[in-house]
């Protein structure tokens, strides 16, 4: 494909809409270039997020492929497919007399598909965020380790009706047999303790268990709102597994699906070895030329 | 006054009759619950597909389809939420609501229990709450979410099955009478169903909302993986959803070491002859492709070398078959659950997304959690899957935690049978909106009374 140097800047823009929405354009501006580098590659690698993204050296035109090519892989054809809903065999009930409601006629006339509706969906929230109305938002994303963290904290120091007799358990781990005289919890099923054994005080035997959350916290927890569509997506890079840094991602080869070793100097596809990158420049070739 | 039903003359429907309905993107599963029997679930294809013929079938009479090459699919299910009513509306009618259906029933003495995915959008809320009530008219409704549904169940029996050649440990025995009449304390629900994965805790049978966590890898995103490989490779496939489907579900499997079926797999660098590479290394299977004349199914057979060698020179023997030689195909296509960033997708693996589900929970629920993850949905047959998952989990949590992932005997009507539970539930009436009350109070209400479920 020779596009004249032309190069397509990835996007996330979905345009076969029927009838439009405004999307608000929510990509980061990650394109600091650090100001102490001179080095082009290191700029370049940095703007594009560096060892955080997969393909640390993919440009916007492999990128925009790159998700092409998945986007792709959530269709329901290969080809773009119209079916039309056959007519009633004969002797079935006769639908077709009946009038709809004007509500049903709207919902079963739409041709919108799901990112239509995504769409529009993310417009009406960002029109809520830029101008707020008094009510309150729909959705706080509590998804944070330190959201989740703090609100523990603040529900164990806030007093609970049910801890009468019983000390404040501390917020750090405590041992086993203490979990069992914790506060008497409405909401938990209460289960009776293991059975007694000789080796409970051995310390080298004592297993620590956090403990459990109080009822209010409970009771926030299961009362709060669901989050938004976009927002219940897994977040990436992973970092929340302890280790900050996420392991870098694995590269495969194009051809025939084993580790990518090398890559092809026209296009950086990677492949595995000698074979696999001939039937690779076959393509690279007649689409790059020589 | 209504013509006399064929099917079932001798018992008029009790308006006690619910109609449980798992809508999934790929299958519905359907039955009815009336009192305390609930019937079986029949799973019905939830599309409509025009063979190559230019033959129309909707839902279940896919079944008189001989010849699914070049079948082509409209599903109004996308991305697990009911999208295009209009496809919907015709399959619910041919298989409910019609009076020669296969499950006939009349919705103004019917209950109607729909399950529904997480996170929705508030307008396909809408139009689904505006469908059933307006246009089908049932007599009362209660939509829920499907994750939730699998927590009424004997969930501890499920694990004990699985753990069972394991560890002869005992645990505490949980009546059976019990179990049907309250939720699982704490599931920790993985449904990897057609369109996506989610991962939801499931508290007393109420989904934890803040932790529900949703990875864009399903069924269909396999399978379409799965065509464009093999078209790369072998031949056109891009055509053929249904065969490859079938490919997918008859040979792939998780790899429990993937490092190591990939070396096995790999054919060499040039002219390097590997001995697992020639003669299968016990992951090349041969899948024998239908041609829908003299075999309408694939077969799926060990990899036979001769044959393959055979192949090369078609002078040597006449073959019959088009056959498909699997090698890494088998798991590199699995293994996008577990690790999507392989193609470039920028969503974490299954395994880190349930620990990213879990840091949204207080700590002192971590290990209730991780001992009682269940798998559901259709990619949970894969082999391996529930092991793989198991081992990986492991590796990130603490130490001190057990982990068990189990599948139930069907993960695929397991929240249909979940459902039919719930449908029995005594707290179920409070759950359900009458048709009046629908009137009377509007779709906003129904929204918010849906949203807060049942009360602590």
């Amino acid at each position: 494909m020779n596009n004249f140097g032309v190069i397509e800047i990835a996007s996330a823009k979905t345009t076969n809409a029927p009838g439009w929405a405004y999307v608000p354009d929510r990509q980061q501006q990650q394109h600091l270039i650090p100001a102490g580098t001179t080095n082009r590659k290191r700029a370049r690698a940095a703007a594009s997020g560096g060892a955080q993204l997969s393909f640390a050296d993919a440009n916007a035109r492999q990128e925009a492929k790159a998700r092409r090519d998945i986007d792709a892989l959530d269709r329901d054809n290969a080809r773009e497919v119209q079916i039309a809903i056959p007519a009633k065999p004969k002797g079935a009930r006769a639908g077709g007399g009946k009038k709809f409601t004007p509500n049903v006629r709207k919902i079963l006339q739409s041709q919108k598909t799901f990112t239509n509706h995504l769409d529009d969906y993310i417009a009406l929230q960002s029109q809520q965020d830029a101008n707020p109305t008094p009510t309150p938002a729909p959705s706080a994303a509590n998804s944070g380790n330190a959201n989740s963290r703090s609100a523990q904290r603040q529900a164990s120091t806030s007093k609970r009706p049910s801890a009468k007799l019983e000390p404040e358990p501390e917020p750090e781990d405590i041992e086993m047999p203490d979990a069992s005289e914790a506060p008497q919890s409405t909401i938990l099923t209460r289960h009776a303790p293991p059975p007694p054994h000789a080796e409970d005080g051995n310390p080298l035997l004592a297993s620590r268990l956090p403990p459990l959350p109080s009822d209010d916290e409970l009771c926030a927890l299961l009362a709060a709102p669901p989050l938004s569509y976009l927002e219940a997506r897994g977040t990436w890079p992973p970092t929340t597994g302890g280790h900050e840094q996420a392991y870098p991602t694995r590269v495969f080869c194009a051809i025939c699906g084993y580790w990518g070793r090398v890559r092809c100097m026209k296009c950086g596809t990677r492949v595995c070895a000698l074979d696999c990158l001939e039937t690779h420049q076959q393509g690279c070739i007649t689409r790059y030329g020589l | 006054m209504a013509p006399p039903r064929k099917s079932k003359p001798q018992r008029p429907p009790p308006p006690s009759r619910t109609l449980v309905l798992d809508n999934g993107a790929y299958t519905i599963k359907a039955g009815f619950v009336a009192g305390h029997i609930a019937d079986d679930p029949r799973v019905i294809p939830n599309c409509i597909t025009r063979d190559h013929d230019g033959k129309t079938y909707v839902a279940s009479e896919i079944a008189q389809c001989a010849d699914f090459s070049e079948a082509v699919f409209r599903r109004p299910v996308e991305k697990g939420f009911i999208v295009n009513w209009e496809a919907q509306k015709e399959i619910w009618e041919r298989e409910f609501l019609d009076d020669k259906a296969p499950q006939p029933c009349d919705p103004s003495e019917t209950r109607l229990l729909l399950s529904e995915p997480s996170n929705s959008l508030p307008v396909l809320q809408a139009n689904c709450d505006q469908m059933v009530f307006e246009e089908f008219g049932f007599a009362s409704y209660y939509r829920g979410l499907s994750a939730s549904f699998n927590a009424y169940h004997d969930t501890q029996a499920i694990f004990r099955a699985q753990t069972e050649p394991l560890s002869s440990e005992p645990l505490p025995v949980r009546p059976p009478a019990v179990a049907a009449q309250s939720p699982a304390e704490l599931v920790l629900l993985i449904d990897s169903g057609h369109s996506h994965t989610t991962v939801t805790p499931v508290f007393q049978g109420r989904p934890i909302h803040p932790a529900v966590r949703r990875l864009d890898v399903g069924g269909k995103f396999l399978t379409n993986y799965l065509t464009h490989v093999l078209s790369l490779r072998h031949y056109d496939m891009r055509n053929e959803t249904y065969i490859v489907n079938e490919i997918k579900e008859a040979a792939c499997y998780v790899s429990l070491d993937f490092k190591r079926d990939l070396e096995r797999s790999w054919k060499g660098t040039r002219g390097e002859r590997r001995e697992p590479y020639i003669s299968g290394g016990g992951i090349a299977k041969d899948y024998v492709l239908p041609d829908f004349h003299t075999r309408s199914q694939g077969i799926v057979r060990d990899y036979d070398p001769a044959q393959a060698f055979r192949a090369k020179r078609p002078a040597m023997g006449e073959s019959s078959e088009d056959i498909l030689t699997l090698r890494n195909e088998r798991f590199t296509i699995p293994e996008l659950l577990f690790s999507p960033s392989d193609i470039g997708m920028r969503q974490p693996g299954l395994p880190d997304l349930v620990l990213q589900s879990l840091h949204c929970l207080p700590q002192g629920l971590w290990p209730g959690f991780l001992a009682n993850i269940l798998v559901v949905g259709g990619n949970s047959l894969l082999d391996g899957f529930t092991r793989r998952l198991q081992e990986d989990i492991t590796k990130l949590v603490p130490d001190e935690c057990t982990v068990r992932v189990a599948r139930p005997p069907n993960p695929i009507t397991n929240t249909w049978q979940g459902g039919a539970n719930l449908a029995r539930h005594p707290q179920f009436d409070s759950l359900a909106v009458t048709k009046l009350e629908y009137e009377e109070h509007g779709s906003v209400w129904l929204a918010r009374k849906f949203a807060a479920g049942l009360g602590p």
